[in-house]
């Protein structure tokens, strides 16, 4: 029961009681006043019933002494006037007779009184005096003393009556009086009763509430208020537990994402001083082994080249050692900082797996293995981003070979439909050195291959594996591994493709920037053009270096994309030209070549290098990786209406931008997974649940490199005008 | 001419070092894991002992804490010789029994430096 109900329950019986009593009370007084009243005329009856006895009895010796004269014989011993009063008195006897009668039965029960019956006798006086007739002496005294005994006989049931009504009042006194005292006594029981509980109560309850936020006070949030029931403060202890509990998920949430920056801030430090202690090592072999040729060649005179052979194969074994940790590195850092974009494309898987195949073909006979492949795939065609796929591939089937001596290495992709979505699934499995529990719990950590010493012995910066989880993560995909020590790894791939029809559509002309391809290759050249114009881009062709560099220099493009052999100015020389103009010198560098000297490209100022024959798609996605985001740049422009539309297309700098306006959200989620952005500018929009929805979607990690700026009102807008300046001049 | 014992499992840096030590004159005996390096120092008891801390079989901390602890081999310095070279790395080196610390890539003339002042103290 509610504490309320009980106090109203508590007040309402105090009330009820309180009524009892002075119900009680009227009803006495009540009955007080009807017996005072009642004993008032029994009391008068009484006198009067007196009175009338005195008038009979005098009556009567009048009528005597009448009687007496008249047997003496003194005929006029009675005078007309005594007569005459006398006869007057006999009619007041009567008059007062029939009185009491009426009084007697009406203050006395039946049956407890006496009709007076006076009349008879009455009668016979009048007779007697008026004709001396009826009745006379003995006759008339019989009478009279019968009325007269039952005159008394009234007058002792008066005086019973009277005596009743006296008990009978102060009977319903001392009830009264009772009543009232039980109910006062009962009300202060109750009262006093009802004081004590609800003090004890409230004490208990508020102590209880008390103790538990003094707990919670003290930080104690798994505490909780034991169950008080249903009343008020169960109500209010619910509450508090609700509160407390609410304040324990916070707590716990601000614990966990400490802990996870934490965590962040220590796995950064780590990665950095394991970045430096990888860099170091190669840097070491490089700067002693120079310092010891240029003493070797300082001190020596008869050193001959040969000599100095081994040592500088040496430095550029390290340097190039160096640089592929370096590109590792860049990598993870161009993933983490979300500048990875990712390339959606239709692709053959089947002519895809066939390269990788046949790509670690000489990997697999170095160290004598076996390579298996079974591949299950149902579409000609998926969409995935082709060279993260192949980077990932590659880097599974390297790191199998790798482990492996003389086994057998199994690589298996098939599709699978899971939900209603199609994964694709790559199994690498080998029969290689395995990994145990603890080595496998890292395998995907930055630099820790499974200990130090497999490192030195087998190579590599040890990055790999997390490039290939990050890889698989940007496209939405997993990868996980399972391993025996001794026996073997595997290593599964999955990831989501769509079904390659026509969210390509999308893509197509989207892309935007001049591009200059230099090749003397003129089907090399067309096919370039082609693969780069349908993907939207202005694109300009040189058939031999001098003219390439002529146009570089009049047209100033975006981007290069530069044959390495060609007659008369090569592709190196170009690339040297283009690097030494102060106008063209970051201009990104595309470098193509029949030979595979990727390293060596990178290190000479190439931003990019491809091994031909290169397929448009794969030429398409390094052409828009390596674009600066300021010649394609994605603008997302979110409003109803084209108010915005309107105002960004007018400012300085907008051209350069490629502008995607929409008003439809789910349009725009589709938008925003197709491609790369590098603005975001929302506008104001009707449904401001998707969008809060979309904005917090936008603020998660993913997306926290990409800007974005909002305007929901007039002023607002205005100032994004200022703010879309900035951005849009400044990438000017 | 002192001999030196040069921990190192790194084949490239193992061959530079060493070299470059000859040429100097030193006489350097080589040991490519931990428990080699301890083995060597019991049998040969070089004068100086160049130790690299990411070894395979037993660490450089360890081998520096096991011939601190050994009364017949606590008396060879040791430099640690280490690409770890954040803030915290030579304290570490140090706490386990190191004489001394230097940093890959190595700085020769400051190595020798350090190499012939506790060279200069035990003798």
């Amino acid at each position: 029961m509610s504490f309320t109900r009980r106090l109203t329950f508590s007040f309402v019986a105090i009330l009820v009681l309180s009524l009892g009593s002075v119900l009680i009370q009227v009803w006495g007084n009540d009955t007080r006043r009807r017996n005072v009243w009642l004993l008032q005329h029994v009391i008068r009856t009484q006198s009067e019933l007196n009175d009338f006895s005195q008038r009979m009895y005098s009556a009567h010796r009048k009528i005597l002494v009448v009687d007496a004269l008249a047997e003496s014989g003194a005929q006029n011993a009675v005078t007309e006037v005594e007569r005459g009063e006398l006869l007057a008195g006999i009619d007041v006897l009567a008059a007062l007779e029939k009185e009491l009668n009426r009084d007697l039965q009406e203050y006395l029960e039946a049956g407890r009184y006496e009709p007076l019956g006076a009349a008879e006798l009455l009668d016979h006086w009048r007779e007697f005096l008026q004709a001396n007739a009826g009745p006379h002496g003995e006759d008339l005294q019989r009478e009279y003393e019968a009325l007269s005994s039952r005159i008394s006989a009234n007058e002792w049931y008066l005086l019973t009556r009277s005596d009743e009504i006296n008990a009978g009042l102060r009977e319903v006194v001392s009830m009264t009086n009772k009543v009232a005292l039980a109910v006062f006594l009962l009300a202060l029981i109750t009262t006093f009763v009802l004081g004590y509980y609800m003090t004890r109560y409230t004490r208990r309850a508020i102590r209880q509430l008390q103790k538990g936020t003094s707990e919670w006070g003290q930080g104690n949030f798994d505490y909780s208020i034991a169950d008080m029931g249903h009343d008020e403060f169960g109500q209010l202890a619910n509450s508090f537990n609700d509160m407390a509990s609410s304040l324990r998920q916070a707590m716990g949430r601000v614990r966990e994402a400490s802990r996870r920056a934490d965590a962040a801030n220590q796995a950064k430090s780590g990665f950095l001083a394991n970045m430096s202690h990888e860099l170091r090592t190669p840097m070491n072999a490089i700067i002693g082994y120079s310092e010891m040729l240029l003493e070797e060649i300082a001190e020596e005179e008869q050193l001959s080249v040969n000599d100095l052979q081994p040592d500088l194969e040496k430095i550029q074994l390290a340097g190039k050692h160096l640089l592929t940790l370096i590109n590792d590195v860049l990598d993870i850092s161009k993933i983490e900082s979300g500048r990875m974009a990712v390339f959606w494309e239709d692709v053959a898987l089947d002519a895809v797996l066939r390269d990788v195949e046949i790509t670690v073909a000489p990997l697999m006979e170095k160290n004598g293995n076996t390579l298996h492949c079974d591949f299950d795939l149902h579409d000609e065609r998926i969409r995935t981003d082709v060279t993260r796929l192949r980077q990932i591939l590659l880097n599974l089937l390297s790191n199998a070979a790798k482990f492996t001596r003389a086994g057998d290495v199994y690589l298996s992709v098939a599709e699978q439909r899971e939900d209603g979505q199609d994964y694709l699934m790559a199994v690498v499995r080998d029969t290689g050195i395995g990994m145990s529990e603890e080595q496998l719990g890292r395998v995907f950590d930055a630099f820790v291959q499974a200990d130090l010493s497999t490192t030195k012995q087998y190579g590599g910066s040890g990055l790999g594996l997390t490039i290939s989880r990050k890889f698989a993560e940007l496209l939405g995909g997993t990868i996980t591994a399972s391993s025996e020590l001794g026996k073997g790894s595997t290593f599964k791939l999955k990831l989501p493709v769509g079904d390659g029809d026509g969210a390509k559509v999308a893509l197509e002309k989207n892309a935007s920037g001049d591009i200059l391809v230099i090749d003397d290759d003129l089907a090399a050249l067309d096919l370039s053009h082609r693969a780069l114009s349908r993907e939207g881009y202005r694109v300009r062709t040189a058939s031999s270096g001098a003219e390439g560099l002529e146009m570089a220099r009049q047209h100033r493009p975006d981007l290069v994309v530069l044959d390495v052999m060609m007659p008369g100015l090569d592709g190196w020389q170009v690339l040297h030209s283009i690097r030494g103009d102060a106008v063209l010198g970051s201009v990104p560098v595309l470098m193509l070549s029949m030979l595979n000297e990727h390293d060596l490209g990178l290190l000479l100022g190439a931003s990019g290098y491809l091994v031909k024959p290169v397929e448009s798609a794969e030429l398409a996605a390094v052409v828009r990786d390596l674009l600066p985001a300021t010649a394609v740049g994605n603008m997302l422009l979110i409003e109803e209406g084209d108010t915005l539309a309107k105002v960004i297309e007018q400012l300085p700098g907008a051209e350069h931008w490629k502008i995607y306006h929409s008003g439809d959200l789910t349009r725009v989620a589709e938008l925003l997974t197709e491609l790369p952005w590098q603005l975001i500018v929302m506008g104001p929009h009707s449904d401001s649940g998707q969008v809060t929805r979309l904005v917090a979607h936008l603020r998660t990690e993913h997306w926290r490199t990409v800007p974005m700026l909002m305007a929901q009102t007039e002023a607002e807008m205005l100032s994004l005008r200022g703010q879309l300046g900035a951005y849009l001049d400044r990438d000017e | 001419m002192p001999t030196i014992l040069l921990v190192e499992d790194n084949e490239m840096n193992r061959d530079m070092l060493s070299r470059r030590l000859k040429r100097k004159g030193y006489e350097v005996l080589l040991a490519i894991d931990g428990q080699q390096g301890i083995d060597m120092c019991l049998s040969v008891r070089p004068d100086l002992m160049l130790l690299d801390m990411s070894l395979p079989v037993k660490d450089g901390w360890q081998v520096a804490r096991e011939m601190k602890a050994s009364e017949s081999l606590q008396t060879i310095p040791i430099i640690a010789l280490t690409a770890h070279a954040m803030a915290d790395d030579r304290q570490r080196a140090l706490l386990a029994g190191c004489d001394d610390y230097d940093t890959k890539p190595v700085d020769l003339p400051r190595l020798l430096g350090k190499i012939e002042h506790l060279l200069g103290v035990t003798e």
